[in-house]
């Protein structure tokens, strides 16, 4: 059951992830209009935004400790924030910028920070192993941090989910899989991707247990992850939380979103998982309407600079292309 | 570069990488080893034969057949610090596994900007000429080679095998390290003389990217890798009988390719022959002769010439597969007609 | 005369954090698949002809019968199945609410459910005067002992076709009626309990620190859960509904879940009788409902916990067959052909 300030600190999280996907969105299609040209603009190439899935982030990462190794996807920005990343160096990274957490050679697929023990992988499932292997070595290094590996419900039918599965357990490492389920990979729902129900389910194959929130609920997923991620630190091996969760933008941006209706959309919009808690906090006296607004506007005013660091910062020297294929 | 004693102490292969592992654990509590059959059972190619004896099943760990998960594992490892081994037990088998190689193991460093390191040893088995047919006797090398981010090394002799294994585990990068089950010296393959010989006890590294002139020569450079080193030496010492001096020149890895080496060699001799056990288009022979001509084409006397690995899958059948394969007969009769002799 | 059955499944039951906070069990596809192919064959032979079901988006059902007249090696009859009109499937306790009413609007004899406290309470809010035949398939199952399905599938379909005869092996339960400022809220079948805190966040219960009082409506210290903890206090109570107070006093070793067993101070227990009405409210505070924390109450807000003797009726499977079998309905005359459920009045001779 988390405390005032936790709810707040939730609150906040998911704030900061909203408004800093709602304006990179923004920034991702300037000079890219009126014809969409992928390539044009100061962020070139794909981008996916993870609006509506915040709960998930904040829920799971309020547990973390920079040292804890958090691996995630193609969609990573919620979870980066959450965990701790540097906001400035994430901007700088997306805008492929010298300052960026990859001087600009990862781009936003592709986020490493050193400093929050944070990594993404842009191939559907290929994050698992590598947190496997982060709570691989935590074991061999007599550390009690934990590894949690973030992916959807579209990977869960990858080798790589099934192996990771199986090795951790077999294994007995302290990592948490936590699986997002926005029902769509792509275009693709997951009543016609995936043969049963439910992923949870799916770790009882593997012999951990496994365990289902639903409703995007910040709170079910801070109580479930807390249980998951204490388990784990406490040496009680692997365990898999699936998450409902809604994914209110399309997969990339600039997605025509075809495959699904407009009511279906405005259906998502409609129980914005942000909203719900805002009036719950408000309900129950935690939060007020007007300190919420006002961490709305801290949270852009933090966006803001973060994104005016990476415009202002300087694009990396041509050549540095050649460099860092080695160590 | 450590001082190298005189010892008449002679291994096989497979047991001068085992060394070279178990010398390194010794001194670094991060290096562990993973892979299929690599504990009791030693690996199937020896290359860890008598480690899990003396350091136990926490740092020797077999592996269920599950290598997208533990070669990822060993890079999620390395991340935080350690510096895992792992075993791909045939090349062959990078199909199931090949993201986590080359999508991640070979590019985390670079997309990171150079802030974290990926320092993996990934052991492999190459080669066939023993009937394993098409999934079990490939090389592949030049596939690996191919794409950044990884270092290829591929040995050909005990004693180029121990330095350049315990360079692969002190190197902070990946290193893919790419053994042939034809120079391992194991009692149940065709006996091999040239996998075993002296290998001096103490540590001692080799640089990785450099190569080796095995057999100095006037007349014709081959440069080629591996198994194919025996045979080319093989073929050097028939030549001779007949006064062709060949140079040997064995690259001991494809990255880094020392080019150096290649040009400087073939601007002695003016001539080249590559000898390739992988497949011959778009790889390493194609690259050797390129890096020539880019180099040495002012010194070349002949077109240079490539013996290599035909473009087909390999064939089971005894006749069908020693057609395919380059040995001392045929790689002689190349570097005559190169010479014109 | 055609016999026809209701049957509610819960997808979802037995898949909540309680498998990370406890030891519970996950009841997956496949066992749930079974479960219902199992109950589907009990009932066939029994006789029933027909069973309307609830339609949910995994099609447990569907894919029951799907297995039994595929190529099974016990061949065996299933009854007809058809979907209750509905909509669109259900995705939430509402869905099984839903569904009830239409049962009890179509007059079924009764409703066999594959869940756990919660979906049996979600059944009875949609129809109060329900006949219950309940399985249990989720994470605390207070309310439904744990009897073979096939068994349970038999005893429903026999009840259904003779609810005279069988009449005797179900009883009826009393519920816990539940009023927020004046206006009635919801049903509780097993428990009511108030929390501290204000989120029903994963729903579950397992922090035994949070609990502020309870009211139960069966004692019982073979089930885990609220009922557990009473029957831990009061055992030969039967079904007499406590009011539990947590704080100093009395420690109580009891399972709160599967596995879980816990130390509760309890201050105070009383008996509850029917009418009783236990008033709580003040600050802001959860309340849970038969193990899942549901409705927040606000300072200044009040809930009404009524004990109602009469409310729905659950068949006592293992009773009902154990009767039946004693009165000879399962023995027949050797070359009789296949049994389907023999009335008494349709039997040529009576036991041997």
């Amino acid at each position: 059951m988390p405390t005032d300030d936790v709810l707040r600190e939730l609150h906040r999280q998911m704030v900061r992830a909203r408004v800093f996907e709602e304006t990179i969105q923004k920034a991702y299609f300037e000079g890219k209009t009126p014809a969409f040209d992928i390539a044009a603009g100061p962020i070139p190439g794909e981008m996916h935004l993870a609006a509506g899935q915040e709960p998930v982030a904040a829920g799971v990462c309020a547990h973390l400790r920079p040292s804890d190794a958090v691996t995630a996807t193609h969609r990573p920005h919620h979870v980066a924030l959450a965990h701790g990343m540097d906001m400035r160096r994430l901007a700088a990274e997306i805008f492929g910028k010298e300052t960026g957490l990859g001087r600009g050679k990862g781009g936003h697929m592709h986020l490493f920070d050193p400093e929050t023990n944070f990594g993404c992988s842009g191939i559907i499932a290929e994050g698992m192993p590598t947190a496997v292997g982060a709570a691989l070595a935590f074991t061999k290094q007599g550390r009690d941090d934990v590894a949690v590996s973030f992916f959807g419900e579209g990977a869960a039918n990858q080798g790589a989910f099934h192996e990771s599965l199986n090795l951790a357990a077999l294994w007995h490492l302290p990592v948490v899989f936590v699986c997002e389920d926005n029902t769509w990979a792509i275009s693709v729902p997951k009543d016609k991707a995936t043969a049963i129900p439910n992923n949870a389910d799916r770790s009882a194959a593997y012999g951990i247990p496994g365990a289902l929130v639903t409703d995007n609920d910040v709170v079910g997923v801070y109580e479930a992850a807390g249980e998951a991620i204490g388990r784990a630190r406490q040496g009680g091996g692997p365990s898999l939380i699936e998450v409902e969760t809604d994914r209110l933008l399309g997969h990339f941006e600039g997605d025509p979103q075809v495959y699904r209706s407009a009511e279906v959309i405005e259906g998502l919009q409609a129980r914005d998982a942000i909203r719900r808690f805002e009036k719950r906090l408000a309900d129950n006296e935690v939060l007020t309407g007007e300190a919420a607004a006002e961490v709305r506007t801290a949270a852009q005013a933090e966006v803001d600079e973060a994104i005016e660091f990476a415009r202002s910062s300087p694009y990396p020297d041509a050549a540095d292309a050649l460099d860092h294929v080695f160590a | 570069m450590a001082q190298i004693t005189e010892t008449k102490r002679l291994l096989t292969t497979a047991k001068a990488i085992s060394e070279a592992i178990a010398q390194e654990m010794e001194h670094d509590p991060n290096v562990f080893v993973m892979g299929e059959d690599i504990g009791a059972y030693g690996g199937i190619f020896g290359a860890t034969e008598g480690l899990l004896d003396r350091f136990g099943p926490e740092r020797i760990m077999d592996t269920p057949i599950s290598e997208t998960a533990f070669i990822g594992a060993a890079v999620g490892a390395a991340l935080q610090g350690m510096r895992p081994i792992a075993e791909l037990m045939f090349v062959d088998f990078f199909g199931v596994c090949m993201d986590q190689i080359y999508n991640h193991m070979a590019k985390i460093h670079y997309e990171s900007g150079g802030n974290l390191a990926v320092p993996v040893v990934l052991t492999t088995a190459i080669g066939g000429g023993y009937g394993d047919g098409a999934q079990h006797s490939q090389t592949l090398y030049g596939t690996f080679a191919h794409l950044p981010g990884m270092k290829v090394v591929v040995p050909s002799t005990p004693y180029d095998a121990k330095g350049l294994m315990t360079s692969a585990i002190r190197d902070d990068n990946p290193v893919l390290y790419m053994f042939h089950k034809g120079i391992m010296g194991l009692g149940w393959m065709t006996p091999n003389p040239r996998a075993t010989d002296h290998v001096p006890e103490e540590p001692y590294t080799i640089p990785i990217g450099k190569a080796d002139i095995k057999r100095p020569g006037t007349d014709v450079t081959i440069v080629t890798l591996s198994l194919m080193v025996h045979r080319a030496l093989d073929a050097a010492d028939a030549l001779a009988r007949d006064g062709i001096e060949a140079e040997v020149l064995d690259l001991r890895g494809l990255v880094p390719l020392d080019r150096e080496a290649i040009v400087e060699s073939v601007r002695r001799t003016g001539r080249l022959l590559v000898v390739d056990e992988d497949y011959r288009s778009f790889g390493m022979s194609g690259e050797v002769i390129t890096t020539a001509i880019e180099g040495a084409f002012d010194y070349l006397d002949a077109p240079p010439a490539r013996l290599a690995y035909p473009d087909v899958p390999i064939p089971y059948s005894r006749p069908l597969e020693q057609f395919c394969l380059p040995n001392p007969d045929t790689i002689a009769t190349a570097a005559r007609q190169i010479v014109g002799r | 005369m055609r016999v026809t059955v209701g049957l509610v499944v819960n997808p979802a039951a037995a898949r909540d954090v309680r498998r990370l906070t406890s030891l519970a069990r996950t009841v997956d596809l496949h066992e749930r698949v079974n479960i219902v192919a199992r109950v589907l064959r009990g009932l066939a032979a029994a006789g029933v002809d027909e069973v309307r079901f609830m339609p949910e988006p995994c099609q447990v059902v569907e894919r029951a019968w799907t297995s039994l007249t595929g190529n099974v090696p016990s061949a065996g009859r299933t009854p007809s199945l058809r979907p209750i009109p509905s909509p669109g499937p259900a995705v939430d306790s509402q869905g099984t609410v839903t569904a009830a009413a239409w049962l009890a609007e179509a007059g079924m004899p009764c409703v066999v459910t594959v869940g756990g406290d919660g979906t049996n309470r979600a059944v009875a809010l949609g129809w109060p005067d329900v006949v219950f035949a309940p399985l249990p398939a989720g994470t605390n199952n207070a309310f439904a002992p744990p009897v073979d399905p096939t068994v349970v599938g038999l005893a429903a379909g026999l009840f259904a076709r003779d609810d005279a005869r069988h009449g005797a092996h179900a009883q009826v339960v009393p519920y816990l009626a539940v009023d927020v400022d004046g206006i009635p809220h919801t049903r509780a079948l097993v428990d009511v309990a108030v929390v501290d805190g204000a989120w029903a966040g994963a729903h579950a219960l397992w922090e035994p620190g949070l609990l502020v009082e309870a009211v139960v409506t069966r004692t019982d210290p073979t089930v885990t859960g609220l009922a557990g903890v009473a029957g831990m206090l009061d055992p030969g109570g039967g079904c007499r509904a406590i009011r539990l107070r947590f704080g100093p006093g009395t420690d109580v070793l009891a399972p709160l879940g599967p596995g879980h067993l816990a130390v509760l101070p309890v201050s105070r227990w009383e008996a509850i009788a029917a009418g009783e009405e236990v008033v709580v409210g003040g600050g802001r505070m959860t309340l849970a409902f038969d193990g899942e924390r549901e409705t927040v109450l606000q300072p200044g807000q009040r809930a009404s916990i009524r004990l109602v003797d009469e409310g729905p009726t659950v068949i006592d499977a293992a009773a009902l067959v154990r009767q039946a079998a004693s009165d000879g309905l399962f023995r027949q005359q050797p070359g009789h052909g296949p049994w389907h459920g023999r009335r008494p009045s349709d039997d040529d001779e009576s036991e041997a």
